[in-house]
C-alpha cells in the first residue's frame, strides 16, 4: 500500500524552495527595513549636525566681518592689525561634519541602537568642542 | 580446568579472557558556546582605573555646567535659542556620555584600548571655557 502523504522528492525540492524563497523575502524586507531606519536615524540626526556646521559658518563670515572692520578702525588709530583666528573658525567649520562621518563609519555595521549612540556621542562632542573652540577665538 | 580450582577462582584473566568485555569509554564532554562562557571579571586595577576616569569626567560636567551658566543669554530667536540650550546641554552631558558610551562600546576590547579612549575624552573634552573662565 502506498502512502498518499509521502513526498516525491520534486515535490520535496519545490517545497524546500518555497521556504528559501520565504525566508530570502523575510531576510529581503528585514534588510530593507534596517536600510530604511538607518537613512532616517542619519537624517534626523544629520539635520542637527548640519546646523552645529550652518553655526560654524556663520561664525567664519561674522568673525571675520567684525575684524576687519576692528582693523580698519585700529590703522585709522596707527595700531597693528588683528590677526584672524584661521586655524579656529576652519576646525569650527571642519568639526561636525567630520564626527557625523565618524559618527556614520563607526556604526555602519552596527545594532540600530549603536548607530544611535555613536550619532549622539558625536553630537555631544561636537557641542562641547565648538564652545571649546569659541572660547579659544 | 586448571589444576588448582582455587587458584582459579582468586586470579583475573585479564584482556587475554575471551569472556573480558571493555566497559563504555565516558563521552567526550561538548564544546561549550562562546555566549555561554563565563566572561572573567574586570580586574581590581582596571575597576580603580575606571572609577578614577567616572570621576574625572564627573569634574568635567560640573566644570561645563559653570561654563554654560557664565555664557547664558538670547540670541533673540526661539529657534536660534532652542539649539543653543541644546548645544549647551550636550555640551553638559558630553563627559558623562563619553565615559558610558566607552564603556559600553569597548565592553568586548582589552582594558588598555578603554583606557586608552577614555583618555582621548579627556583630552577632547576638556571644559576649556571653565579653565580659560570665557564669558
Amino acid at each position: 500500500m502506498t502512502d498518499d502523504r509521502a513526498m516525491s522528492p520534486d515535490d520535496a525540492a519545490t517545497e524546500s524552495a518555497i521556504v528559501d524563497d520565504a525566508g530570502i523575502g523575510r531576510r529581503g524586507k528585514l534588510g530593507r527595513l534596517s536600510i530604511v531606519i538607518t537613512i532616517v536615524i542619519a537624517i534626523i540626526f544629520g539635520l542637527f549636525y548640519a546646523y552645529n556646521l550652518f553655526w560654524a559658518i556663520s561664525n567664519v563670515v561674522g568673525v571675520t566681518t567684525q575684524i576687519n572692520s576692528y582693523n580698519v578702525n585700529r590703522v585709522k588709530f596707527g595700531l597693528e592689525a588683528v590677526s584672524t583666528p584661521w586655524v579656529v573658525l576652519i576646525a569650527d567649520v571642519l568639526i561636525s561634519p567630520v564626527v557625523y562621518a565618524l559618527a556614520f563609519f563607526l556604526g555602519r555595521r552596527q545594532t540600530i541602537f549603536v548607530k544611535i549612540v555613536y550619532f549622539f556621542l558625536g553630537l555631544a562632542v561636537v557641542a562641547a568642542v565648538l564652545l571649546t573652540l569659541i572660547a579659544l577665538a | 580446568m586448571s589444576a588448582e580450582p582455587d587458584d582459579e577462582a582468586l586470579s583475573w584473566g585479564g584482556e587475554k579472557d575471551p569472556t573480558h568485555v571493555d566497559s563504555p569509554q565516558p563521552a567526550e564532554p561538548e564544546p561549550s558556546d562562546g555566549a555561554e562562557e563565563v566572561q572573567p571579571a574586570l580586574s581590581s586595577v582596571a575597576l580603580v582605573t575606571f572609577g578614577v576616569f567616572g570621576g574625572i569626567f564627573l569634574l568635567y560636567v560640573v566644570g561645563w555646567i559653570i561654563a554654560v551658566q557664565r555664557m547664558a543669554g538670547s540670541l533673540g530667536n526661539p529657534f536660534f535659542d532652542f539649539m543653543n540650550r541644546l548645544g549647551e546641554v550636550l555640551a553638559i552631558a558630553s563627559p558623562a556620555a563619553w565615559f558610558v558610551g566607552v564603556l559600553f562600546l569597548t565592553r568586548e576590547c582589552r582594558t588598555f584600548v578603554r583606557v586608552l579612549w577614555l583618555l582621548l575624552g579627556i583630552v577632547i573634552l576638556v571644559p576649556l571655557p571653565f579653565i580659560l573662565g570665557t564669558k
